[in-house]
């Protein structure tokens, strides 16, 4: 009898493990300790940078202790990582329309952006990546006479489907969230130049889009998104995704 | 005097106030800009070696007519001349993001001062006159004495976006060359509006008359903390020991054509170091930063519209301070949608304090049918006045919603699935997820991560894969040819494999020597040897070749060399196979020589 019940213990004790290690992040988000629960997925995030999870729920103590453009920039990481899962474009969009930063413009119905999105950046380069190794080895195969037919028809398809990556990757890098970055300053001063002597020529409000164009010391090179604004701002007012 | 150019649906052009100007006067440029891309303009006033140059604001206007915005600026600019002539103002760059466009060149003809009366309006609110000789500079008064600047501010502390003046003057009791070159100064936790025109005048200090011109901007601070003006540089030509009195009538004009013996002198201020202080605790809520005094006032296109279509809200920010820096006070209402919000500000610079408009219209349309109230727009400030927080707001506005074309509407927070449009009212951000990290962003971070010549091996193994193609394809297409350039290295690795062997088995040795020459006589001539006999195959070589009788004998020899070993098989050793393949070799070099490789 003994022999059967210490495994069924084992198998029970087991099952019960995660729940009893409860999430000490998630304990704190439940008590409104909002700051205890980020400081926990910050450093969460950062030992694993592939923690879409950690960045998503960074993300929602941000947001609960008032910082949207932190919370939109940690959106913006986790739906960098992770395009696919539905919380994280839910709370994005939300906070996008919330903070009027624009990243989902509203008269396009949201399945358009699910299936533009459904790969993250990395994904689409790494598949483009495989789909040119694919190509070279079935187009050797085939000039080598193996199996000509179907290294023929595998060497064509690999080579639309990276062409079709790279076209995408090409078309992305335009969006907001490629060299992006979100302004986290009450209003930032838009510069014509790397320094604060040079002449203001715009200014933009807390937790808007920017794309980063270059970069010079403390200085980056921004564009408003839909603006048509571009300045430099001080690198330090802004948070990159 | 307009001078515009017109091109698809941006319209550009530049005015002038006055096209004759004296040499102690200014005028005020003014581009227009109007259409689509208006607000998005950027002008670039191009270098003007004959003025100095400074911004004195723009002025913005902006119409929505069936949801198409159109807009018009107005930038504004003094320019003071620096020397009399004829010169032109070249056409100026606008550019709105997708195009640049031009203005027309303006002419202006710089003028003398008609008189010191005139050219020094200070001069006519104190009463100096030339007559009094004691206000003139002594000789030999040092030059540091003659010509000076000095900068101050209006005051010493002020709040983040309190505005200080800045005021800075040249001084000269000695004639200049033409007007001096000023260097604005680097600002530190600072940033400047212009304030022109440049004034000018005359005073008197410690018994000396001097005639100064006084440039001012208005600086704000960005945070609290430490504040520092640098010094503001003036480079000016100062004519050497002539005795001319600056107070002369014709004093001007002199200036500019008689003086000969210059000096080139460079001044400059010390640094100016401003304390701004951080503004009072527990600001309101919607406080985003603006300082000054303002008052908010409001207007709506339309007070009968119907359910889903877009209305302008426009709210009118008025009174001083930065107006540019402020944020847009947000709107929000379980009845109504936002969708966008455009700003736009007129600057006014009267008696020297930045002030004016901002316009913030709000594109909005209301959700349900009925008699909708806007709520009051609130708008915190600190009032640099008071030295308090005030928070000021509209009032309210009533609007009769009728029933809307189901067509055209606009609001697309009722998806049935609840990931689309998403309403704000009543819903919140979505709860923590416990998520293990995306192996899909592991696979594909290490797979771009892999170094470049990794992904090199690819190509290099079809390249490797097409070379082999292409030589499977011409010994099938033409195997005589292929043969014929096969043929050195075909011989030359069977002689390589004669000379393995050679010691162990120098019967099959020499077979390999044998085969190896036949079939490199076979591939030169392009026929089949093996069958002939030597003197049928000396003369088919001969045929095909110019071929020496050596070559000729040589071959025959080796030939016959190989033959006979072949049949005496007591005689053959290593040593002997080593020969022949020697032979061989010498002779296959021979042929390639003789064969024209």
């Amino acid at each position: 009898m003994k022999k059967i019940l210490l495994p069924v213990f084992l198998l029970f004790s087991a099952l019960a493990a995660p729940a009893l290690s409860a999430d000490p992040g998630e304990d704190a988000y439940k008590k409104g300790d909002y700051k205890t629960a980020a400081e926990f997925y910050a450093s969460k995030f950062q030992s694993g940078p592939y923690d879409y999870a950690a960045a998503y729920n960074y993300a929602n103590c941000l947001y609960r202790l008032g910082d949207n453009a932190g919370a939109l920039a940690y959106y913006m990481k986790a739906f960098n990582i992770n395009p696919r899962n539905s919380h994280i474009f839910y709370n994005l969009n939300y906070l996008s329309i919330q903070t009027g930063a624009g990243l989902f413009p509203q008269d396009v119905p949201a399945f358009v952006y699910r299936i533009y999105f459904l790969l993250s950046m990395a994904e689409i380069k790494a598949l483009a990546y495989a789909a040119f190794w694919f190509f070279c080895v079935f187009y050797a195969l085939f000039l080598l006479g193996k199996k000509t037919g179907f290294s023929k028809t595998a060497a064509l398809s690999s080579l639309a489907l990276c062409i079709l990556f790279s076209m995408l990757y090409i078309l992305r890098t335009n969006s907001a969230f490629y060299n992006s970055a979100i302004i986290n300053s009450r209003q930032a001063r838009i510069m014509s130049g790397p320094g604060d002597d040079f002449k203001l020529i715009a200014s933009a409000e807390n937790a808007k889009p920017v794309k980063i164009l270059s970069e010079s010391g403390e200085w980056a090179e921004i564009g408003l998104l839909g603006k048509g604004v571009k300045g430099w701002i001080k690198a330090a007012d802004l948070i990159r995704i | 005097m307009p001078a515009a150019n017109v091109k698809a649906a941006v319209e550009v052009s530049a005015a002038v106030d006055k096209q004759v100007v004296s040499l102690n006067d200014y005028l005020t440029l003014t581009v227009y800009v109007s259409g689509d891309n208006a607000n998005a303009s950027n002008v670039q006033i191009p270098s003007l070696s004959n003025f100095s140059v400074s911004s004195s604001g723009r002025k913005t206007s902006i119409s929505i007519i069936n949801g198409r915005i159109s807009s018009s600026m107005e930038y504004s600019y003094v320019l003071t001349p620096k020397y009399i002539g004829k010169t032109s103002i070249p056409p100026i760059g606008v550019s709105t993001g997708k195009e640049k466009f031009f203005t027309k060149e303006i002419e202006i003809t710089v003028v003398a001062a008609k008189s010191s009366q005139s050219y020094q309006p200070a001069a006519q609110q104190n009463p100096i006159t030339r007559s009094q000789a004691k206000n003139r500079p002594a000789k030999g008064t040092p030059l540091e004495n003659l010509i000076f600047v000095k900068a101050e501010t209006d005051k010493k502390t002020a709040y983040p976006g309190e505005q200080i003046n800045l005021s800075f003057r040249f001084y000269t009791a000695v004639p200049i060359a033409r007007n001096p070159e000023y260097i604005p100064p680097k600002l530190s936790n600072l940033f400047s509006e212009d304030l022109p025109p440049i004034r000018s005048g005359e005073t008197v200090i410690n018994g000396v008359k001097y005639y100064y011109s006084e440039i001012k901007s208005a600086l704000f601070a960005i945070n609290s903390g430490e504040a520092k003006v640098g010094s503001i540089a003036v480079t000016a030509q100062v004519q050497k020991e002539e005795d001319i009195d600056p107070f002369d009538p014709n004093f001007m004009q002199k200036f500019f054509s008689g003086f000969t013996n210059y000096e080139e002198v460079k001044l400059q201020t010390k640094p100016l170091n401003l304390d701004i202080q951080p503004l009072p605790e527990n600001p309101p809520d919607d406080f985003s930063g603006a300082v000054g005094n303002f008052i908010v006032s409001r207007e709506i296109d339309r007070k009968e519209v119907k359910k889903g279509e877009p209305v302008n809200l426009t709210l009118k920010i008025n009174g001083k301070g930065n107006l540019k820096d402020i944020s847009l006070p947000q709107l929000s209402s379980p009845d109504i949608k936002v969708y966008d919000s455009l700003s736009t500000h007129s600057l006014t610079k009267h008696d020297d304090i930045i002030g004016g408009e901002k316009k913030v219209t709000y594109i909005i349309s209301f959700k349900e049918e009925g008699v909708k109230e806007i709520p009051p727009i609130k708008f915190s400030f600190f009032n640099i006045d008071t030295k308090k927080y005030e928070t000021i707001e509209t009032s309210p506005i009533k609007v009769k919603v009728l029933k809307g074309d189901d067509a055209k509407t606009y609001d697309f927070s009722q998806k049935p699935d609840g990931t689309g449009g998403i309403d704000i009212k009543g819903s919140d951000i979505k709860y923590l997820l416990n998520s293990s990290p995306s192996l899909s962003a592991k696979i594909s971070s290490s797979i771009n991560r892999l170094p470049v010549y990794f992904h090199l091996l690819f190509p290099a193994a079809l390249f490797l894969a097409f070379m082999k193609n292409r030589s499977l394809y011409e010994k099938l297409k033409n195997p005589q040819f292929y043969a014929y350039k096969k043929a050195v290295s075909v011989f030359e690795n069977a002689m390589k494999e004669s000379q393995s062997i050679e010691d162990k088995d120098p019967s099959r040795s020499l077979s390999i020597i044998y085969d190896a020459l036949m079939d490199y006589l076979s591939a030169r001539t392009g026929e089949n040897v093996y069958s002939l006999p030597i003197d049928k195959l000396l003369s088919l070589y001969s045929q095909k070749f110019k071929a020496s009788e050596f070559t000729l004998n040589e071959i025959r020899s080796l030939l016959e060399q190989i033959e006979f070993l072949n049949y005496a098989p007591s005689g053959l050793n290593a040593q002997k196979v080593s020969e022949a393949r020697q032979r061989a070799l010498v002779l296959s070099e021979m042929i390639e020589k003789e064969t024209g490789k």
